[in-house]
């Protein structure tokens, strides 16, 4: 909430057009100093500048609220401006100042610097575990010569704790990931988690740590509802239960349990049933969505045996598979290939690549599934008969929405973009390959341990 | 919100007993399984909502002409009045494709939800712009007095629509103008670009309807605050003003929250101010009167409290987010999603 109050006298400035403050009351010249302005130099307010700018470029009598940050406090301005004599002339008539963002004067730099964060920040190491990018607030702990500096020193930068820094850094040179890590400082707490990196042929490329400064509350309440998750957490629900219903209502109509009725109404009935389902799929598939891409999802690691994944998604498909004639091949009780990954992923990404399989596949043919293991890890394929994927379009296939022009089908263009998320959360890879004779062929990477 | 939610449950308890009845529960799943497809889009893709029906687009190409009527006869010092075909630049606008540019249908689409909005408030009711013209901060009272300047049937008459356009796309709108005007008469007319000078330099932000809502938003100390969330007495642009302000969004951004067929929107908008259930109600209800239902209501009273005022902001914001990301680039494909 601002607080504050009108101006007696509005505050005045103008700005050439070439963004210099030419002249400026103390109260405005004041905070430019402040946001690292000169005398005579290019006004170094933001809003400001950008509203000066407009007037230059319109030539027109402009009146809006303009945010500003200033050292310890948001300023929200009502300014009026506009173009005399080639200056951009602003009048602030109100000067709002929010309730201060630091904490008591006596707080260090450091502190203050904490309490300002927020939210997510991510620190990229290159194959040395060298820094080569802070991204979020986290760069405000970090300098400019920090940039190159080995893993080790730039965490002992943010963290004092040791003990952990020791456990972050021995994931990061083995190349694992490193489930949510709790390190305290004397200003804050942060969660760590990371990763390593792989290019699109696999190889490492480097680690990737996430880092989510947080409150004690936090801490302690991780269930609390975090923004983002409005869809999946308390939407989804919600829908799910009367779509269950209209589908089940349909086919009690549909099924013409009280007798006969109209073949185009049992058959309409059948499409809202089939709406119902799509949109129920949907709904799934957009919680998916949410949680995977929220910056702190990580899957746990089971010890998984793919063989065995296989032929509980063969089993779950074979109905929809022997509605067209289709024969999903699986492998024999005696393969085994372990990996390490969430069962419940894996047999998610496993039914909707069986799924699109049967979906594209002519009736008739056979979906092979195969489970291999190899120098580079643990490998399970999906094979079909059907008419592939062009290469131009193999990446493109695992971006979001992405239907290659299909329509009509019941995809959401979701799956196999979740499927690679959940696969990347994993320290997989998911790709799209051609088969022996045409088909598509899925190639999911998981860790072998 | 959800509006089929709740309507399903007399159904799945008592199981119909006849045909008839069986295909009223069809019509009825479809009509809901429509609305929950709303709900759903309207949820995860708020700047791609439903496209828009005919009878809108009939609206925005209605406004869309008397705009460039109005400020052709402006720049030509032909009366407004007379004319009744389409305007001269017309054709030559229509082909470069500029009528079809993002911002600009998009500020049409508010205009018709503004319009659609107004048709849903009592008139008669609307009196805090008329109290606050004695309060005694001059910027609130001269606020309120441009506001009702600016609502008044004079502002909206014919002739003057390009007085609320925003200044950018008014400025644009305007030299698109000279330069059909250009190719069309084979010459330079000095005199459009006098006309065209002068329209601009006479513009003033300040004197249009939203500029004056958000001042007054931004002015209005604690003691009407609330009076700013009943749409009825603050009018529309007031109520509007307060929301964007609150949420930190555009204020034609909310018009078409408010507007769009499902109400999930804005429900979650109200959520995201933190109104009472009560009053979200009652807000709801005024606007939404012909499109709601028991089931409606009833859903509402079990959704609405279980939402978190955080996370319904976040969901706000996000949604502005993307509809800023979709007009700075409308064609980049995936961006409108």
């Amino acid at each position: 909430m601002m607080t504050g109050a009108t101006l007696a006298q509005p505050i005045k400035g103008g700005v050439a057009s070439d963004g210099r403050l030419v002249f400026a009351d103390d109260a405005l010249r004041r905070l430019h100093h402040r946001a690292g302005g000169v005398e005579g130099g290019v006004l170094a307010i933001p809003g400001l500048a950008a509203l000066a700018a407009l007037t230059h470029q319109l030539k027109m009598r402009l009146s809006r609220a303009v945010k500003v940050a200033d050292v310890d406090e948001d300023l929200e301005l009502w300014v009026e401006a506009v173009l005399e004599g080639g200056i951009a002339s602003f009048s602030i008539q109100s000067w709002r100042a929010s309730v201060p963002r630091i904490m008591s004067p006596e707080t260090g730099l450091k502190e203050q610097r904490f309490n300002a964060l927020a939210g997510f920040s991510t620190l990229d190491f290159d194959t040395g575990l060298r820094l080569i990018s802070a991204n979020g607030n986290v760069a405000m702990l970090l300098d400019r010569s920090d940039f190159g500096e080995a893993a080790v020193d730039v965490l002992t930068k943010i963290t004092k704790d040791g003990e952990q820094i020791g456990v972050i850094v021995n994931a990061m040179l083995e190349r694992r990931d490193l489930a949510s890590l709790a390190t305290k400082t004397d200003a804050a707490t942060i969660l760590i988690s990371g990763k390593p990196t792989h290019s699109d042929e696999g190889a490492f490329t480097g680690y990737r740590c996430s880092l989510q400064f947080v409150t004690e509350q936090v801490v302690s309440e991780p269930a609390a509802a975090s923004p983002g998750f409005l869809f999946g957490r308390q939407l989804a629900p919600v829908l799910r239960q009367p779509l269950g219903r209209i589908i089940a209502n349909a086919e009690t109509i549909g099924s013409e349990l009280n007798g006969p009725i109209r073949e185009n109404y049992a058959l309409y009935a059948k499409d809202i049933a089939n709406a119902a389902r799509h949109l129920v799929a949907l709904v799934d598939d957009l919680g998916d969505l949410e949680a995977v891409e929220q910056v702190d999802f990580s899957t746990a690691k089971d010890k998984v045996e793919l063989g065995d994944v296989a032929r509980r998604v063969a089993g779950l498909l074979a109905l929809k598979a022997a509605d067209h004639s289709i024969r999903i091949v699986t492998p024999t009780e005696a393969e085994k290939v372990p990996a390490v990954a969430e069962f419940r992923r894996v047999l998610q990404i496993l039914l909707n690549l069986v799924t699109n399989a049967v979906r594209y596949s002519p009736d008739g043919t056979e979906v092979f599934i195969d489970i291999a293991t190899t120098d580079d890890g643990s490998l399970l394929t999906v094979s079909d008969q059907g008419a592939g994927v062009a290469p131009e379009d193999r990446e493109r296939v695992f971006e979001k929405f992405e239907r290659l022009g299909r329509s009509g089908d019941g995809g959401s263009g979701l799956g196999l973009y979740i499927s690679r998320r959940l696969a990347r959360a994993m320290g997989g890879e998911l790709t799209v390959d051609t088969a022996v004779n045409g088909g598509a062929k899925f190639i999911l990477r998981l860790p072998s341990q | 919100m959800l509006s089929a939610v709740i309507s399903m449950e007399p159904h799945l308890d008592d199981l119909p007993r006849s045909n008839e009845d069986l295909l009223s529960v069809g019509a009825a799943h479809a009509s809901d399984l429509q609305a929950l497809c709303n709900d759903v889009t309207a949820m995860i893709f708020p700047s791609a909502m439903a496209p828009p029906t005919e009878e809108t687009i009939s609206a925005v190409t209605r406004k869309l002409v008397a705009l460039v009527t109005d400020i052709e006869a402006r720049l030509l010092g032909h009366d407004p009045q007379v004319s009744t075909a389409n305007p001269q630049t017309w054709p030559l606008l229509a082909q470069s494709g500029f009528l079809r540019q993002a911002d600009l249908i998009d500020y049409m689409l508010a205009r018709v939800a503004e319009d659609r909005l107004e048709e849903k408030l009592a008139t008669s009711t609307r009196h805090l712009p008329a109290q606050l013209l004695n309060h005694p901060d001059p910027n609130v009272a001269e606020a309120a007095q441009t506001l009702l300047a600016a609502d008044s049937l004079y502002r909206r008459a014919r002739g003057y629509s390009y007085q609320a356009l925003r200044p950018e796309l008014l400025h644009q709108l305007c030299w698109r103008l000279v330069a059909a005007i250009e190719v069309d008469n084979g010459k330079r007319d000095i005199a459009v670009i006098a006309s065209v000078r002068a329209l601009l330099s006479e513009y003033d932000e300040g004197r249009t309807a939203q500029a004056a809502a958000l001042k007054l938003s931004h002015f209005l100390g604690n003691e009407r605050r609330s009076d700013l969330l009943d749409p009825n007495t603050a009018g529309l642009h007031l109520f509007v003003a307060h929301i964007a302000n609150e949420l930190e969004i555009d204020q034609d951004h909310v018009f078409q929250l408010i507007d769009i067929g499902s109400s999930a929107p804005f429900v979650i908008m109200l959520r995201a101010v933190g109104i009472d259930a009560e009053r979200a109600m009652a807000i709801i209800y005024l606007f939404k009167t012909f499109a709601l239902t028991p089931r409606d209501i009833g859903l509402f009273d079990r959704g609405f409290a279980k939402l978190e005022q955080d996370i319904a902001k976040a969901e706000v914001r996000r949604w502005a987010y993307a509809r800023g990301q979709f007009l700075m680039f409308p064609h980049s494909g995936k961006s409108g999603t």
